[in-house]
């Protein structure tokens, strides 16, 4: 916590805004510095050197009239090379006062007057030179004097200019500008360095930060994804909480946050003997690295350790953990990630089937493998391509407690058989069916098969008993009218004798909506059971809401009434209530004659189960029909239309 | 050669003072003195430039300092050497001083030019016209008071 919290301060805004800062001005001052360096160097260098070069000129050209003026009293004398000199002395004057290109010159320090008075000395001289050339005068020695002084103040200018104050001090500009440039460069790289490792820590402590959760400080997702590999010899185990919807919906985000909290301790006081590491996915949900070869002493542990009370407000919420474990060294050397996706599908499988824990264990690898494969077959089955899935439907009686060869009916079953599998437990293939979203598929299919099926029983022999038709969950929709209209109706079975089965599973509690449906249909004609009665929770109740014509008794209210009078009288009163409420029953799983006598004692229900006749395919269930027509009592008389 | 020498002693002592201003071309093989008029005999080039020297435009006129070269020929010189009265001297290669479309002006706005006006003669380059000349690497050949032109 000390050392993230120094990281927090080390990039704060104060210290990146100063850093940005420092940069700016550095830049800044470099860039004046360059700048004045390139005046200092483009203008005063090229001035410097004209104004020397000029200078030196003139100061050459002066020594030479000096030196001829000297050889005028000696057998040297040259007057005309004198009078050149003189005009060329004259000619450097006039460039350096009038010139463009020596403005600079002139205008540095006083050179201007100096040159000014030089030059006017120069002239000055012109008529005694005159005079003394034309042989007018011959005191060559007072224009010697008369020059001397000119050439010393000359020489001092010349002097001035090349090595006097203000050539050193440009010098030293010059040579300050570039010190304090390359200063500027220095620090300027070393703060560019700076910043250079300062984002590259930054861009550590961003990328370090996206891995953890901020509230928990616990590795997030993101670490999940740079994980390079998990030991074979640790277990994953995917991990969620239960209850934390429910707290975040009811109590807020604070005491969700709690919770959380909460949670992590208990998982960590569960996991403290062993070697672990904790992801958090989520407010909710976790996944633990944790070396075990006990998966399930683990299990029992984490189980206990976050099965709490967790008191809120006045309220005290029972909180548990959900766990999926793909075990250490469980199966082939799978790739961690593939074993990560185990463990969540067995988290996904443990809180489909209500459970607190499921392991990747071969029975439950054997199990997806199932499903997969009747999955797959489903999918081929219902879209009608080959498949080595194929459904089918059989027929079991239901017959008249009064009669046991007076088949009132027949309850449609589900038979599946997979080329592998073999044959597959129809719940199974319902189940499925409703979780990836073949529901609707599926009944509408065993709609059109029993209507194929049965029709000519309807149409052409005038049969009347009921066939009753479970509908799966996806069934009890809007489309039912439709699909039952369609399928059923307008392929010539009659309303009155369909029955729809209802679980009191897939009723769902909203009986608004369901009864809506139902008397839709109950206004055509057809029938509602409710199945499975006395195996749900509040089953009285369903009875009481649901607009149902039948009451299907489950088999377990007639195991055992043969030995047992209490069971008997129970299963009896089952049907007297069913009576009160204008119900019919049908008592399912007779099994034995002394049941068939207890219920037929009972009387006034319908009966199915193997006593009677076991489920048959649609062929043995029509030989059954015709064999025992005679028999049947007179309301039931077949009329052979053909 | 010494005779030679000789001559041109004579011409630079007694013309400078009374006879027309001259310019002396010379190789290793000899030596050619021009006269103002001579010059001004060949095919004139009228430059009218801005210049460092003065402000405004100036008019320079005279031959082209290839037409003033050829008398002496050209052919088979490398360098060549430009010296003025005050001993400046400044050399190039031939070809690249022929390329600066230079003349010898030997008068600034129609009038002669004196010694005091940086005369006689003047290697003078069209600034305005090819500003890509104006830089002190060209500058350094427009040498005034220009006396001997030597060929190597």
């Amino acid at each position: 916590m000390g050392s993230r919290s120094a990281a927090q301060r080390v990039f704060s805004r104060p210290v990146v805004v100063t850093l940005f800062v420092a940069l700016v001005l550095l830049l800044g001052a470099s860039f004046h510095t360059y700048r004045q360096d390139q005046e200092l160097q483009s203008v005063s260098l090229a001035e410097l050197r004209m104004a020397s070069w000029n200078l030196a000129q003139l100061g050459h050209e002066a020594d030479e009239f000096g030196h001829e003026l000297r050889s005028m009293t000696t057998v040297a004398a040259d007057q005309d090379q004198l009078l050149l000199q003189y005009d060329i002395l004259w000619s450097r004057y006039d460039y350096l006062l009038q010139s463009r290109e020596s403005a600079p010159t002139r205008n540095h320090s006083d050179n201007e007057s100096r040159l000014r008075s030089l030059f006017s000395q120069l002239r000055a001289m012109e008529t005694p030179l005159m005079a003394l050339v034309s042989g007018q005068r011959s005191d060559w020695d007072t224009l010697t004097m008369q020059w001397q002084p000119q050439r010393l103040a000359l020489q001092q200018l010349v002097v001035d200019n090349f090595v006097g104050d203000e050539t050193g001090l440009l010098m030293d500009q010059v040579q300050a500008s570039r010190e304090r440039l390359s200063l500027l460069s220095v620090l300027t790289l070393v703060v560019v360095a700076v910043i250079l490792c300062y984002l590259a820590f930054a861009l550590i402590y961003i990328r370090r930060q996206s891995r953890i959760d901020q509230q928990t400080g616990l590795p997030n997702a993101n670490y999940l994804q740079v994980l390079p590999s998990v030991d074979v010899g640790q277990a994953i185990i995917a991990c969620e909480i239960r209850d934390y919807r429910v707290v975040l919906s009811e109590y807020g985000t604070d005491y969700a946050a709690d919770l959380t909290h909460t949670f992590i301790d208990r998982l960590k006081v569960g996991l403290e003997l062993y070697s672990f590491q904790l992801v958090q996915l989520s407010p909710s949900e976790f996944v633990i690295f944790v070396h075990t070869g006990d998966t399930g002493q683990l299990v029992r542990q984490l189980l206990a350790s976050v099965h709490f009370d967790w008191m809120v407000h006045d309220a005290v919420l029972p909180v548990r953990g959900i766990f999926g474990i793909d075990p250490a060294g469980a199966g082939p050397t799978l790739d961690w990630q593939d074993r990560y996706q185990q463990a969540q599908r067995c988290l996904a499988q443990a809180e489909r089937q209500g459970l607190d824990h499921c392991i990747n264990n071969q029975d439950l690898r054997k199990q997806l493998m199932e499903e997969r494969l009747v999955h797959a077959g489903l999918v081929r089955f219902l879209a009608d391509e080959p498949s080595s899935l194929s459904l089918s439907l059989v027929y079991q009686p239901i017959v008249s407690t009064g009669n046991i060869k007076d088949i009132r009916g027949a309850e449609v079953l589900l038979r599946a058989w997979q080329e592998e599998l073999g044959p597959v437990p129809p719940n199974r293939v319902v189940e499925l069916c409703e979780r990836f979203g073949l529901g609707r598929q599926l009944g509408r299919w065993l709609f059109r098969q029993v209507a194929m099926e049965t029709r000519q029983l309807y149409t052409d022999l005038g049969f009347q008993g009921t066939l009753s038709i479970n509908l799966n969950p996806a069934m009890l929709a809007d489309e039912l009218e439709t699909d039952v209209r369609s399928l059923l109706l307008d392929a010539g079975i009659p309303a009155s004798c369909l029955c729809m089965e209802i679980t009191e599973d897939n009723a769902a509690l909203n009986f608004g909506r369901i009864n809506e449906l139902i008397q839709h249909l109950s206004q055509a004609g057809v029938g509602f059971a409710l199945d499975d009665f006395g195996t749900g929770h509040s089953s009285l109740e369903y009875v009481r809401e649901l607009k149902i014509d039948r009451l299907k008794i489950d088999r377990c209210f007639v195991q055992g009434i043969e030995h047992s009078a209490a069971k008997a009288r129970f299963l009896g009163s089952i049907i007297a209530m069913a009576e009160q409420g204008f119900l019919k029953s049908v008592v399912e799983g007779v099994e034995n004659e002394a049941q068939w006598n207890l219920v037929r004692a009972m009387g006034g229900s319908l009966v199915q189960g193997f006593f009677a006749y076991k489920p048959m395919l649609f062929s043995d269930f029509l030989a059954e029909i015709l064999t025992h027509w005679s028999t049947v009592s007179t309301d039931h008389t077949l009329e052979v239309s053909s | 050669m010494t005779r030679v020498l000789l001559l041109l002693f004579f011409v630079i002592l007694t013309g400078q003072a009374q006879a027309e201003p001259a310019i002396t071309l010379s190789d290793a093989s000899g030596s050619l003195t021009l006269v103002r008029s001579e010059l001004e005999a060949f095919p004139q080039t009228v430059i009218e430039t801005e210049t460092p020297y003065y402000e405004g435009k100036v008019t320079f006129s005279g031959p082209s300092l290839r037409r003033v070269l050829e008398a002496l020929g050209v052919e088979g010189h490398q360098e060549v050497t430009f010296r003025a009265l005050n001993d400046y001297s400044v050399s190039g290669s031939v070809n690249s001083v022929l390329d600066l479309d230079a003349i010898v002006a030997t008068r600034r706005n129609g009038a002669a030019m004196s010694v005091r006006q940086r005369g006689p003669f003047w290697i003078m380059l069209p600034l305005t016209e090819r500003p890509e000349l104006d830089d002190p690497q060209y500058h350094r050949y427009m040498v005034w008071q220009l006396a001997a032109i030597e060929l190597k």
